[in-house]
């Protein structure tokens, strides 16, 4: 090993010269990749602060334009020349702009190029991608997928970085790959997204429950249920909505198949058709409101049968709704009642 | 005859032989190129060297640290480096030895001269 300085050690003021010089011969490189010109640069500047030490001579008078080095640098390291001056001229800053913008454009396409191949391999992580989204899974179904996205935007970041496409050989192979890029942010990257976010930007799937010969629609994510407020359908008593209502004979048995009219002869209803609601008596558990398997029936027959909606919101095609179950087996027969 | 152009097809030859005298930062390279009589190299020219050829895997490299400047990157001869020197060396040796016996042999390139050469040859056989 050789080399030790000469010239003596230069003071502190030709120091901060030579860093501001090598940031001028960065700004020149703007248009290669930060890795790129961080290699290139790396030890320059105590090469530059030895070979000027050696004149007392102003620093540009000793090492030249910046831009007259950075082009020298970039040339006998392979680099490809601009077609723009990067500096110098009236043209330069407009250069130095220009490459900067191609620089930053550069990583944006990094980024987008990093979502759509994010997307696409998301996409085929879900769980089920062939079932309809299930918030109930937002580990399989959301979590994971955002984090495959992530770790490939950041490899995209990496990649485009460290300049690795730029540099793949031949060139035919070079091509094929940007081209795979293009097809996949432009025709792959919707299409997984849209996958990705069914049931959030599509319409909600509907699930159909056969109900004899009459199909019953209802959203595969119900909504959640609400305090029914006043102007909403439905029946109150003491401050609370009515969900279902069991009607007993005078001899205090249930009776199945009862129809109420109010004061002005209407059928009463609970809920506008079908509903979901909060069953009182189990804390926690939403059910599907139902007049019953029969199509004839309209809503408005009580007792409501009931379909227990599950966790995950959706119901499965073709349940049955069941009798609901009796708050109370019997109630005090009417006095009377059933006497002879 | 530009010198600059000569030393420029023939600079990674220069770096790597220097080199494999010992590793050396850019500016030590440049100086000892210069020692050796390339006194127009450029400065410029020979760091975008020693980074292309370290790129191409022929130049190693390793940072030293200053506690009073910024640290030096030296560049040393990798296996590859050296073979590729002697392969450069073996063509400039040739490259070399064509255009001396050129420029101080004789001059066989005329057709004429040639000619009549090759007669003066088959007359004295005869």
């Amino acid at each position: 090993m050789t080399g030790a300085p000469e010239g003596g050690q230069p003071g502190p003021d030709r120091a901060g010269q030579v860093r501001g010089y090598v940031a001028d011969v960065r700004a020149a490189l703007t248009d290669l990749s930060p890795d790129v010109v961080d290699e290139l640069l790396d030890g320059l500047e105590a090469d530059l602060l030895e070979q000027s030490a050696e004149s007392t001579a102003p620093l540009r008078d000793v090492l030249g334009p910046p831009a007259l080095l950075a082009a020298e640098l970039r040339e006998s390291a392979g680099m490809p020349v601009p077609s723009a001056p990067g500096a110098g001229g009236w043209i330069g800053p407009l250069g130095v702009v220009a490459g900067r913008v191609a620089r930053e454009g550069a990583g944006v396409w990094w980024v987008v190029r990093g979502l759509s191949l994010g997307a696409v391999a998301a996409y085929f992580v879900q769980s089920d991608f062939r079932e309809p989204l299930q918030w109930a899974h937002w580990v399989e179904d959301l979590l994971l997928p955002v984090l495959v996205a992530l770790v490939v935007v950041i490899l995209s970041v990496v990649v485009g970085r460290r300049g690795w496409l730029d540099s793949v050989q031949p060139r035919t192979a070079r091509w094929g790959l940007r081209s795979i890029e293009v097809l996949t942010v432009l025709v792959l990257a919707p299409a997984a997204a849209a996958g990705l976010l069914r049931g959030v930007l599509l319409p909600p799937d509907l699930v159909v429950l056969v109900n004899g010969a009459e199909p019953v629609a209802v959203p595969a994510v119900a909504p959640a249920p609400r305090p029914m407020q006043l102007g909403d359908e439905g029946v109150w008593f003491l401050g609370e909505p009515v969900v279902n209502l069991f009607a007993y004979g005078p001899d205090g048995s249930p009776l199945e198949g009862v129809r109420l009219v109010d004061d002005r002869g209407r059928l009463i209803q609970l809920g506008p058709g079908g509903f979901i609601a909060d069953r009182p008596d189990m804390p926690g558990a939403r059910v599907f409101y139902h007049p019953g398997p029969d199509p004839a029936l309209p809503f408005g027959v009580f007792p409501l049968s009931e379909i227990l909606v599950p966790a995950s919101g959706g119901l499965a095609p073709g349940e049955v709704p069941t009798p609901a179950p009796l708050p109370r087996e019997s109630v005090v027969p009417l006095s009377g009642a059933g006497a002879p | 005859m530009e010198r600059s152009q000569l030393l420029k097809g023939v600079l990674d030859l220069a770096v790597l032989a220097v080199l494999r005298r010992g590793d050396g930062y850019g500016y030590d390279v440049v100086r000892r190129l210069r020692l050796a009589g390339l006194e127009g190299v450029g400065e410029a020219s020979v760091y975008g060297t020693l980074r292309r050829l370290y790129s191409s895997g022929l130049l190693s490299s390793y940072v030293v640290a200053s506690d009073e400047g910024p640290h030096r990157k030296y560049y040393g001869l990798t296996p590859a480096g050296r073979s590729a020197m002697v392969d450069q060396a073996a063509t400039w040796g040739a490259f070399a030895r064509t255009l001396d016996g050129l420029v101080n042999g004789a001059d066989t390139s005329l057709p004429e001269q040639a000619t009549a050469r090759a007669t003066e040859v088959v007359e004295a056989g005869a």
